[in-house]
């Protein structure tokens, strides 16, 4: 029995290991028979201590451990005394005494009650045939009658307690803890004979056809079983969600093969074979990990939300949330990957962390920073936030230090995006002179399409967004719509990766502004319902 | 008028489940960590007990019996989502009960052995500690807050007097000095 698992159990009794260490202790455990015979001692003697020195215990003592331990019948134990602790072991079996009897005096119904709770999963307490052993108490008479046989209870057993019995001094349990959940606990699919495997998790959703796998068997996987230590899964045509008991989740993907889940001395361990997992990490507290392992790559991590795709010679990584560390297993190369960066670890060039793709960017009024009188927010029920941007003037001439409204977001260099702007002309009359905004995309080459307002921007990296007279409401403009609604839109280039500023000006008013939409695949204008990319920021 | 064969088996088992008490609660303790939710349920596995009694084979492990029922309690006071991850707890306890229970003395020696060691005990910073434990009922870090220790000191504290209350019960056990 290794050292440390003597304070391993002193914190198991004390319920501080948290759910992974207990998972951990419990195979650790499992693979020492003297730890279990110590714990099973430990636990035996734990109950004589709290006779013990409870028996010993002053009263107001005793008031504290009632609180403390919640029991329900502490108080009424005998205050002292051995006489007492015998006077206390008398009156439980007098309330159960009591109970029944109970069940008795009105018509059974009790009885009944709890039959059907046992029918319901608790009291299926299926009549074991004891295995043969050495408690047998001499007390007990040769000639009890045979158990019965079925493996079902009695339904309704016969009255055997005379109803004259006296209520115990405690008070009698009323039947709702009793009441059993409508299923009986589900066991754990078997290995080996006598093998007893700690679950790393539960197959929280099982879609089409998944097998758990175990060395060459497979068995069926169902949602909400158990995934044993050492189990793996294979999905068919759709995937399956496990669940941790720490929060964690893992998706699989059709067609994913999982070797193995286990518990190593790294923590938990996920072996990907081949397709696509994506993963929640509940945040672990050091030194508890959790990794994936391809046949390419380990992957740490320590809480974060990341999916790993596995296919031929590479294996990719995309970290939502949180960091992991990626290792190249054929030569230990190793990269730290970030939030919203990817990674592939393959042939060739080492893995390097690189952003996620931007293809879409919304700006949303909220988000830019208003410098100067110009613009300023405004509550507006159809605005797609509810709130807008509102400009009540426009400002000709040179927009150089005009006052705008500044926004930063990050974007792909090279890239070419489509712009779209959301807003509302607020002019009664003369509405075609009141509904234009200038946007600067700082360092870019911007693209207008030809017209006769082609440039009115005042430079290169600005272009006009004119024409939101056009609907009543709200509408998307993508460049001068006065040479038609679904005229060509303004392109954008930007010149490096990362953080881009944009300014808003505004060039005619009054007008709100809803959104602006940077948009690598929305080439044609958004229908005017619409409030931007679906999944933006996901 | 006497009592009838069967009210005396009845009486027999329940006598074999108060004999058995300190190893169903350990067990039930061991599975809630809690001591107060563990008695009720003891209470339960007793109430059902009282009920099959005469489910029960003499000749053939009672504790094991008995362990079933109260196995089937715990579960059933069990959240379902959590069952699956308690089910295997739960074996490598039975497991660890069965592992202790192998070949020993009577349970009630056993409890009077330790009752005299305690009373013996010589030092009286770890009776103390004992006492905060599960006399006052003292949750780890209470109790190391009490004495002024580290909780991993108080860990590493209870595990040596319960190595060394061990030694002094089977000392005692196998001198035939149980009681006195």
């Amino acid at each position: 029995m290794k050292d440390n698992l003597h304070i391993e159990i002193e914190r198991y009794l004390d319920g501080t290991l948290t759910p992974d260490e207990t998972d951990r202790f419990l195979e650790e455990l499992r693979r020492d028979p003297e730890g279990l015979a110590r714990l099973g001692l430990i636990l035996e003697d734990q109950a004589h201590l709290f006779d013990a020195l409870r028996e010993a215990s002053p009263a107001p003592a005793r008031l504290r451990a009632t609180r403390a331990f919640r029991g329900r019948r502490t108080g009424s134990r005998p205050a002292t005394g051995s006489r007492g602790n015998l006077a206390w072991v008398l009156g439980l079996a007098a309330a159960g005494i009591f109970v029944v009897v109970l069940g008795q005096a009105f018509s059974g119904a009790a009885s009944r009650a709890r039959t059907a709770d046992s029918d319901r999963g608790m009291a299926q307490h299926p009549p074991p045939a004891p295995p043969p052993g050495r408690s047998e108490d001499p007390a007990v008479p040769r000639d009890v009658p045979p158990p019965a046989p079925s493996a079902r209870p009695d339904p309704r057993p016969e009255p055997r307690f005379p109803k004259a019995v006296p209520p115990a001094p405690i008070a009698p349990k009323a039947p709702a803890p009793l009441a059993a959940p409508p299923t009986p606990a589900p066991e754990p699919p078997r290995g080996p004979a006598g093998d007893t495997r700690v679950a790393m998790a539960v197959l929280e959703e099982v879609k089409g056809d998944c097998v758990l796998l175990e060395g060459s068997a497979t068995f069926p996987a169902k949602s909400q079983g158990p995934l044993l230590s050492g189990q793996g899964l294979r999905c068919g045509a759709e995937g399956a969600t496990i669940r941790f008991p720490d929060g964690s989740r893992v998706e699989l993907g059709p067609g994913t093969t999982v070797r193995e889940i286990v518990r190593g001395p790294d923590g938990r361990q996920i072996a990907l074979e081949t397709g696509t997992l994506a993963a929640q990490v509940t945040r672990l507290i050091p030194p508890e990990k959790f990794s994936v392992t391809t046949a390419q790559a380990r992957i740490v991590v320590v809480g974060t939300r990341f999916s790993v795709a596995c296919a031929g010679e590479s294996t990719r990584i995309d970290v939502r949330e949180g960091r992991v560390a990626v290792t190249r297993l054929s030569d230990g190369a190793a990269v730290e990957v970030p939030a919203k960066h990817s990674a592939v670890a393959g042939p060739g060039a080492p893995p390097v962390a690189l952003p996620f793709p931007v293809d879409e960017i919304l700006l949303l009024p909220a988000q830019g920073r208003i410098a100067g009188p110009d613009w300023h927010l405004e509550k507006d029920p159809q605005a797609s936030t509810g709130v807008a941007l509102e400009a009540p003037k426009g400002r000709s001439g040179s927009l150089q230090d005009a006052p705008s409204v500044i926004f930063t977001e990050v974007a792909d260099a090279g890239k070419t995006y489509s712009v779209w702007v959301r807003g509302l002309c607020l002019a009664r009359t003369n509405r075609v002179a009141h509904d234009a905004v200038v946007v600067d995309f700082g360092d870019a080459e911007v693209t207008e399409p030809p017209g006769p307002n082609k440039g009115l921007g005042g430079g290169p990296s600005r272009a006009l967004f004119n024409g939101f007279m056009y609907t009543p409401g709200y509408g998307w403009v993508g460049s001068d719509s006065d040479q038609g609604r679904d005229a060509p839109c303004v392109t954008v280039r930007f010149a490096r990766p990362g953080r881009q500023t944009l300014k808003l000006y505004a060039r005619e008013g009054p007008i709100r502004i809803d959104a602006v939409w940077i948009s690598a695949t929305q080439k044609t204008r958004p229908d005017d319902s619409q409030v931007g990319p679906p999944a933006v920021g996901k | 008028m006497g009592m009838s064969d069967s009210e005396r088996d009845r009486r027999a088992v329940m006598r074999l489940a108060l004999e058995h008490r300190a190893q169903l609660w350990g067990f039930l303790v061991g599975l809630t960590k809690d001591p107060g939710k563990a008695e009720d349920l003891f209470q339960n596995t007793y109430l059902v007990l009282c009920e099959k009694w005469d489910q029960y084979r003499p000749g053939t492990n009672f504790l094991a019996w008995a362990r079933q029922i109260a196995r089937f309690e715990f579960l059933a006071s069990v959240d379902p989502d959590r069952r699956p991850f308690v089910t295997a707890e739960m074996e490598v306890l039975e497991s660890a009960m069965r592992a202790a229970d192998s070949g020993k003395e009577p349970p009630s020696s056993r409890r009077e052995a330790l009752k005299r060691c305690l009373e013996r005990m010589p030092d009286a910073r770890a009776r103390r500690v004992l006492e905060l434990r599960y006399g006052d009922g003292l949750s780890g870090e209470s109790v190391a807050q009490r004495v002024g220790m580290t909780l991993n000191a108080l860990y590493t504290l209870l595990s040596r007097i319960r190595h060394s209350l061990q030694d002094c019960v089977e000392r005692r056990l196998r001198t035939g000095d149980a009681g006195q």
